[in-house]
């Protein structure tokens, strides 16, 4: 298994370099956190689909196929690969609260942030990748998300019609919404451990949808 | 009983329009077999079933006697493996491949893999896309032969090599099986290469197994008749593959002892047959049902 995820972090060395040296240069030369954030969120969204691309293009997933591995640990080392990196991330919020000198608990947005955002990017493209491939998987991924921000777009005019609405009139939606915020603990350190378990649930399912896609195809 | 390194039984495959369909195939310890067939027959998708690179439809597929999905591990730890278009990472070198591919196998002999490098003249910190396609082919071997497996399956290997390169993997083969403990399932479209090493024939056309026998049985056995088209009534039933011109007839038949015994061939031309024209003639569409 281990020899599988360490190709994956050769074959992005050059990759890895550039975003250690960026975030190097962002712990001590920047106070704002997001700029970095988004850029190590989508350093590591390239690292696995980086990955992924080569085992696609020069049918380095054939050559796998031809190897005496076990095809769930072809399927589970990717995933292995994605835990990693977002624990390195993790690791790069902790180190910016010890170097900043902030408290911890001001990162722990950011953490639950990350590690949702993360799974959920992996736990959506490698079902796609082991079932068509890279090329379909990183479009159908784009697509996905360009979605999602066309989506979100909407959020504000939702919010506007449901202020508009009258007393009385659709009160449920209006109850049912602040149910749901109530639900949400105000406690940051439960907040965070809570989004961890769902990102955790979701990659784990998508681990089991992979492994079937991956038996069901062809080399 | 003969001890089989692979046995399958009724297997079936359909893919779209193609279907592979009860294909039975049984190579015996210490033997080359060639896996024959046109451009599209099969061959790939018999081996990539073999090596479990796609899932079967139906029938049994047994390694060393073992089932070779419940035992794909065991059974790859023991098989050399290279495909027509032998694959690694392309953008890596030889060595990284090789320091790759070998933590995976139990039985790695580095060794003998530094060996075959110099043998077969391969620059190990050479990328593999600077290699040409003879240089990959035995690259590939090399990986194949350095786990002392005791099945080599070779999937088109000579295909679009220079005579030189095929002959040197030939003789390769025919060393690898020397001890007779050890065997060969080699496809090929090219029938002299099978015709050079084979001890074991199987046709395949169109999915379908049409003929597995001994290659010497066959090239003795079998014979090539020609005659005049005036006589050709007379052995009709039992020619093989029948080609006609406006005088002439030519066909394959089978037992040609038999043949000789059943009829008078004393204005027939006799020719030993080649593996080509066994294939040819088999695969004419009038013998297909």
């Amino acid at each position: 298994m281990m020899h599988l995820v360490m190709k994956d972090f050769y074959v992005n060395k050059k990759y890895i370099l550039i975003a250690v040296l960026y975030l190097g240069f962002a712990l001590f030369a920047t106070e704002n956190l997001a700029p970095s954030l988004i850029f190590a969120l989508a350093i590591s969204y390239g690292i696995v689909t980086r990955s992924c691309f080569n085992d696609d293009k020069d049918r380095g997933s054939i050559f796998l196929r031809t190897l005496p591995i076990k095809a769930s640990t072809i399927v589970i080392s990717k995933y292995v690969l994605g835990l990693i990196i977002i624990f390195m991330n993790v690791l790069i919020l902790l180190l910016f609260s010890l170097i900043k000198g902030n408290g911890l608990e001001s990162y722990y947005g950011s953490i639950s942030m990350v590690v949702f955002t993360l799974s959920l990017v992996y736990a959506i493209y490698l079902p796609v990748f082991f079932k068509y491939g890279y090329m379909k998987a990183t479009t159908f991924q784009t697509i996905f998300f360009m979605g999602i921000m066309l989506f979100s777009f909407g959020f504000g005019a939702l919010a506007d019609i449901i202020q508009s609405i009258s007393i009385g009139q659709g009160q449920w939606i209006k109850e049912a919404l602040v149910n749901f915020i109530e639900m949400i603990p105000k406690n940051s350190t439960t907040l965070m451990l809570i989004t961890c378990l769902v990102a955790f649930i979701i990659l784990a399912i998508s681990t089991v949808i992979s492994l079937k896609f991956y038996n069901d195809s062809s080399a | 009983m003969k001890d089989n390194m692979l046995e399958i039984i009724n297997l079936c495959k359909s893919y779209g329009n193609f279907e592979l369909s009860d294909v039975n195939i049984s190579l015996p310890r210490g033997y080359i077999m060639g896996f024959i067939g046109a451009n599209g027959a099969g061959k790939t998708t018999t081996i990539k079933l073999i090596m479990n690179m796609i899932k079967k439809d139906s029938g049994e597929i047994r390694v060393f006697g073992k089932d070779h999905v419940k035992y794909e591990l065991y059974i790859k730890n023991k098989v050399g493996y290279v495909s027509e278009q032998p694959v690694f990472y392309e953008n890596q070198t030889v060595a990284w491949n090789v320091n790759f591919a070998k933590k995976f196998y139990d039985e790695w002999d580095d060794a003998l893999f530094e060996d075959l490098l110099t043998r077969f003249n391969i620059d190990s910190s050479k990328k593999i896309n600077q290699l040409s396609k003879g240089m990959k082919m035995k690259t590939a071997l090399a990986i194949a032969l350095s786990h002392h497996p005791e099945l080599l399956i070779l999937d088109e290997p000579t295909s679009g090599l220079d005579p030189i390169v095929r002959d040197e993997l030939l003789g390769i083969l025919m060393e690898f099986i020397q001890d007779e403990s050890r065997s060969v399932f080699f496809s090929s479209h090219i029938t002299s290469d099978i015709e050079k090493i084979g001890d074991y024939v199987t046709f395949i056309d169109n999915g379908r197994i049409i003929l597995s026998e001994e290659k010497d049985k066959i090239l003795d056995e079998w014979k090539i008749v020609k005659g005049d088209i005036n006589l050709m009534n007379n052995y009709k039933k039992d020619l093989i593959g029948l080609e006609q011109t406006r005088t002439h007839f030519k066909a394959l038949v089978k037992d040609f002892d038999a043949f000789k015994a059943k009829y008078d061939i004393s204005s027939l031309v006799i020719d030993k047959p080649t593996l080509d024209d066994v294939l040819l003639h088999l695969t004419k569409k009038e013998n297909l049902r």
